[in-house]
């Protein structure tokens, strides 16, 4: 077992007591160190192992990118905006029951019931808005629960936790639906060489979503309480800029928030977060422009493929070309935030955001292009 | 018939090994106390709990009183009706009990009235290490000072005879050493107890006119000075022109005796042993003073005797030329702490020069590290199945949860030690009797200020009657904010388990109606939640829904000290670790149990790497079960 650099006080001083935690509940659910309560994960005790699973897990601890990159596609990590890809379309669910609210065109929800059904995926984890006001995550074993799962929830759900207590109680091929910190954290996870890594050279798929930022969950809970009182939204929505507003979907109808109301409740780490489009993924998703009944897909891996193949052949999905203003405005957003998180982990430090990038990578993210209007 | 109690046998002459405090309670019988009031306190516990074996009704009623101060009143109330009374207490009581004496000097006594106070050098069982001695002489009271064991059993019935015959209260005092050591003490006879208290029509027990009362003190001071000349318990041994005197009270007379036999000096060194320590004797003082030149103090704790020596020989011009005195002041005793026979032998050495090899400072580690092997290891820390640990468990757990930095305040009892790891370095105050809730009455208004950290008061029950309670009120009173936590283990655990007003059964074993604390705070109008703190998650949400909530939020956690209850009713369960299911050091445990919980019936076994019951200590309370992460703890119905 290599030594591991990092330590329990990486997560507790440096990532959490720093505001650089982007709450996905890697470092959860292994131990009575680290657990979660209301929205936050709390630490009455001191760990003093030098080799553990949380911060070998944490996406914001020390992560070469490289090693990374170079296990998944046999290359390196080079900074590009959307990451390595082989393929991006859109495509959409074709019917929808009525009891469903998907984000936009349902495709996460649809791979999420192909790999259950087809396999050889047992489980999937996915997020759902659980009791109480917080998002968390659920590991559900059919086909069925998949769509009761649908729609965003922009707060950080510690989703992961279920996952790894999932996990420590069945060793099965999992389908993985997570932000892109998640993604990275999951192939962190099937690295970590260490004898009670429960997920050790586990066999998983990784459906990654986009994510600009996500919300601190205490934050934001408290502020829809204030704004909705008892009443929790069924789905909310950041349409595209030039929009500039939070929406959230009530039984009484749409709530439109101005986004400055909602900045104040992003997730601070979110700041230094390198990737939009969750590129360690097998297959990513996201919003089109323009397009709310649709998703942009991107396949990423030979099983991201397979995945997507099998559920377009069985006539659940349509498809389509993305058009070339779409992507272009897609690769140049996701290139601004690669560029602002690299600023940001500068000013910050090192240990926040610690991506360790080839010198190369580095410098294909500061060449990113300087135009158009800045999200945050 | 129940046997007579050793301490109850009118045998003049039989000689018994007794605790210095066993031998103040027989010298008391030997005085006729008739009435004998304490609050329970180390090192002074064992005189009440002595004489309560003699304790009967209509001859010597003997009680535990909620604390210093009434204790003190109790026993004045039997002295206005012309009864011998004592009152007994530890250092810090005699604070509590100090605005009640500061005007019972001057409002005088009727049956002798003594008031007894054992210090304790060191704070071995105490948070402070006061010399209560000052506090006599600012309150123009004689002082008498116990040196041995024989000696104790003798001052007490001397100290009656002198607050009869100056009308006021007499302060006796031991310390640890002498209060908690043995030895040989020969009985006196026991007097008839005889006489109905009356209070004197026309008599009256006030400080006024003050001037007048003043003076009066003032007198029987100046009064005293003359007469101690001739107490038994002032003694000269020694050569007639000694090249040194040690001058000494106390323990120290011991110790300084034992010095002179080792270094063989005898003959050219003398003790001058005072056992009327306020106010000095003036002519037996000054002939000690006129046959040396430099004199030694050996005295327990701060230089008491050693500055009124000083000022003695500056009022006494002709006894001035070349005179000088040693002692803590000049550095030849260490400035703080209890005395071991080596601080004199020390002190002797350099001020006569004489080549005596002293311990070297390495002898405390090598007696330490060889006594070692001999105790079993044991940090200072709450017993094998305490309610307290589960408790403070609890409260660490919920103030990480909150999350809003909140403050605990500390109070004087067992959960004292909540400031150390065994109670997870929760209680961040600590200062005297039920001022845990006193200090969180003043933190928890501070909330318009804009304080944001909740604050959380922990008070025993022994604790809350003694001096929480007007705390409390105050906090009502001025609508202040915090949740206090009553951890009710059904005794005063920490001096001996005596009963208090909530334990249902007096000193004398009389059964009473126990004094509900729940009664007290509901009659207050507060918020009151009983729970057993052995049910941690129970425990936990109440105090997480607590501390959100306003005002005050009184909590009790009612468990049963753990050795009473292994006491009354043995082990509650069988405990296992299942060595399968343990797994120790790996990651997801990190010994839980051993390192972080640490409850003593845990132990940690490194050969195996795996964490085991300890039989003989474990008590069987089943809570390390419930924190065991892997479920490896398990309990069965004993
Ligand atoms: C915090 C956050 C920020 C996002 N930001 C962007 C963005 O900037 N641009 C963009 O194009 N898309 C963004 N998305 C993704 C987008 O909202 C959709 O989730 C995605 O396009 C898939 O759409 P769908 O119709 O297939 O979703 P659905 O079929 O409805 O499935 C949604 C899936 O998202 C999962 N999910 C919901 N909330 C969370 C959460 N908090 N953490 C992890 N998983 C969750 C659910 O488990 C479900 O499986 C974001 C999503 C989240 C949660
Ligand atoms: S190292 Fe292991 S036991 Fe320690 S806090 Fe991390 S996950 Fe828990
Ligand atoms: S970023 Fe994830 S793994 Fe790291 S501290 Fe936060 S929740 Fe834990
Ligand atoms: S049952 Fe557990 S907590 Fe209770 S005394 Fe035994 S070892 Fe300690
Ligand atoms: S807490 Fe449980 S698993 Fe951990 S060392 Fe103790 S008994 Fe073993």
């Amino acid at each position: 077992m290599e030594k591991q650099t990092a330590s329990f006080e990486t997560i507790t001083g440096n990532i959490i007591g720093n505001e650089g935690c982007v709450r996905c509940g890697a470092c959860v659910g292994l131990c009575p160190y680290l657990t979660l309560y209301n929205g936050t994960i709390v630490f009455p005790d001191k760990c003093d192992l030098p080799e553990g699973r949380c911060f070998g897990f944490c996406p914001k601890a020390p992560t070469d990118f490289d090693e990374i990159s170079r296990e998944l596609w046999h290359a390196p990590y080079t900074g590009s905006p959307l990451g390595t890809y082989s393929d991006i379309l859109i495509a959409k669910r074709v019917k929808i029951p009525a009891s469903a609210t998907p984000q936009y065109g349902g495709i996460v929800t649809a791979l999420v019931e192909q790999a259950l059904l087809s396999g050889p995926y047992k489980a999937a984890l996915v997020t759902q808005w659980k009791e109480r006001s917080f998002p968390g995550g659920v590991v559900i074993e059919t086909p069925e629960d998949a769509l009761k799962s649908a729609g965003s929830h922009y707060a950080g759900a510690y989703s992961l936790a279920a996952f790894n207590q999932y996990r420590q109680r069945h060793a099965v091929p999992m389908a993985v639906v997570g932000l892109p910190c998640q993604t990275l954290a999951v192939r962190k996870m099937a690295r970590l060489n260490h004898p009670r890594n429960p997920h050790t050279g586990s066999d998983n798929l990784v459906i990654g979503l986009f994510c600009t930022w996500a919300l601190s969950p205490r934050l934001f809970s408290h502020k829809l309480s204030e704004w909705f009182g008892a009443e929790k939204p069924g789905r909310f929505d950041i349409p595209p800029p030039p929009a500039n507003r939070f929406e959230a979907f009530l039984k009484s109808g749409k709530k439109e928030i101005p986004l400055d109301e909602i900045r104040p409740l992003l997730n601070p780490g979110c700041r230094t977060c390198l990737d939009m489009t969750s590129e360690f993924a097998d297959i990513s998703v996201g919003a089109v422009e323009g397009m709310p009944q649709w998703n942009t897909v991107i396949i990423r891996t030979e099983k991201g493929r397979t995945l997507f193949q099998r559920l377009s052949d069985s006539g659940m999905i349509e498809t389509g070309d993305l058009p070339s203003e779409s992507l272009s405005h897609l690769a140049f957003a996701a290139g601004q935030k690669k560029k602002r998180a690299l600023a940001a982990a500068g000013e910050e430090p090192r240990e926040n955001s610690a991506a360790i990038l080839s010198e190369q990578a580095r410098k294909t993210i500061l060449q990113n292009e300087e135009t158009g209007d800045n999200p945050l | 018939m129940k046997h007579a109690h050793p301490i109850t046998l009118n045998e003049p002459g039989r000689v018994e090994l007794l605790m210095g405090n066993e031998a103040i309670a027989r010298g008391a019988l030997e005085a006729g106390v008739r009435v004998a009031a304490a609050y329970p306190g180390n090192p002074s516990s064992e005189i009440i709990e002595t004489l309560a074996k003699a304790a009967d009704p209509a001859r010597l009623h003997v009680q535990w009183s909620v604390n210093e101060k009434v204790a003190l009143e109790v026993a004045a109330g039997a002295s206005f009706f012309g009864l011998r009374a004592l009152a007994a207490m530890k250092q810090n009581g005699l604070n509590v009990a100090y605005d009640f004496l500061t005007n019972l000097n001057l409002s005088g006594t009727g049956g002798g009235l003594v008031l007894i106070v054992c210090d304790d050098p060191g704070g071995i069982s105490s948070s402070n290490e006061q010399d209560t001695r000052y506090m006599a002489r600012l309150t123009d009271i004689p002082l008498l000072e116990v040196a041995g064991f024989e000696d104790a059993r003798d001052m007490i019935p001397y100290a009656f005879d002198l607050s009869e015959a100056i009308g006021s209260v007499v302060m006796v005092r031991s310390v640890t050493r002498i209060s908690h050591g043995r030895g040989p003490v020969r009985y006196g006879p026991l007097p008839e107890i005889s006489g109905t208290p009356r209070f004197v029509p026309g008599t009256t027990f006030v400080p006024f006119p003050i001037l007048t009362k003043h003076q009066k003190r003032h007198d029987a001071i100046k009064r005293l000075e003359r007469d101690f000349s001739d107490a038994p318990f002032n003694t000269y041994t020694g050569p007639d022109t000694p090249d040194l005197i040690i001058v000494t009270s106390g323990i120290g007379y011991l110790f300084s005796q034992e010095s002179l036999d080792l270094l063989n000096l005898n003959g050219r060194v003398g003790i001058a042993r005072l056992g009327t320590t306020w106010p000095l004797p003036e002519k037996w003082l000054s002939d000690i003073l006129a046959k040396s030149q430099r004199f030694l103090v050996v005295e327990e704790i701060d230089p008491f005797l050693e500055g009124n020596l000083n000022e003695f020989i500056g009022r006494h011009p002709s006894l001035q030329r070349g005179k000088r005195v040693f002692g803590r002041q000049t550095g030849h005793i260490p400035d703080v702490g209890g005395l071991t026979p080596e601080h004199p032998l020390a002190a002797l050495k350099t001020l006569l020069d004489i080549p005596y090899k002293t311990r070297p400072d390495s002898y405390e580690t090598l007696v330490e590290s060889e006594s070692a092997g001999l105790v079993i290891e044991r940090a200072l820390g709450f017993c094998p199945g305490c309610p307290h640990r589960a408790s403070f468990w609890s409260i660490k757990n919920a103030l990480a949860k909150d999350g809003r930095g909140g403050v605990v305040t500390g109070d004087i009892g067992c959960y004292a030690m909540s400031m150390w790891p065994s109670g997870y370095q929760v209680a961040k105050t600590l200062q005297a009797m039920g001022s845990g809730a006193g200090v969180a009455a003043g933190m928890g208004v501070l909330g318009p200020m804009g304080k944001t950290q909740p604050v959380v008061a922990v008070c025993g029950d022994s604790t809350f009657f003694h001096a929480a309670i007007p705390a409390l009120i105050n906090a009502r009173f001025n609508a202040s904010n915090f949740v206090m936590i009553i951890v009710d283990n059904s005794a005063t655990a920490m001096t001996g388990f005596q009963p208090h007003p909530g334990t249902g059964m007096t000193c004398m074993g009389q059964p009473v109606d126990p004094v509900e604390i729940s009664d007290i705070c509901h009659s207050l109008g507060v918020d009151v939640t009983i729970l057993d703190p052995f049910n941690l998650e129970e425990t936990e949400e109440t105090i997480l829904a607590a501390l959100r909530e306003k005002g005050i939020q009184v909590l009790i956690f009612k468990h049963m000290c753990a050795l009473i209850e292994f006491k009354k009713a043995g082990r509650h369960y069988v405990m296992r670790v299942d060595s399968k299911k343990c797994i120790g050091e790996a990651c997801g445990c990190d010994r839980y149990c051993t390192r972080v919980f640490r409850c003593p019936g845990l132990i940690w076994d490194p050969i195996s790497g795996k964490a085991r019951i300890d039989e003989a200590i474990c008590t069987g309370c089943g809570v390390c079960a419930d924190i065991c992460p892997e479920n490896a703890i398990t309990r069965e119905e004993a």
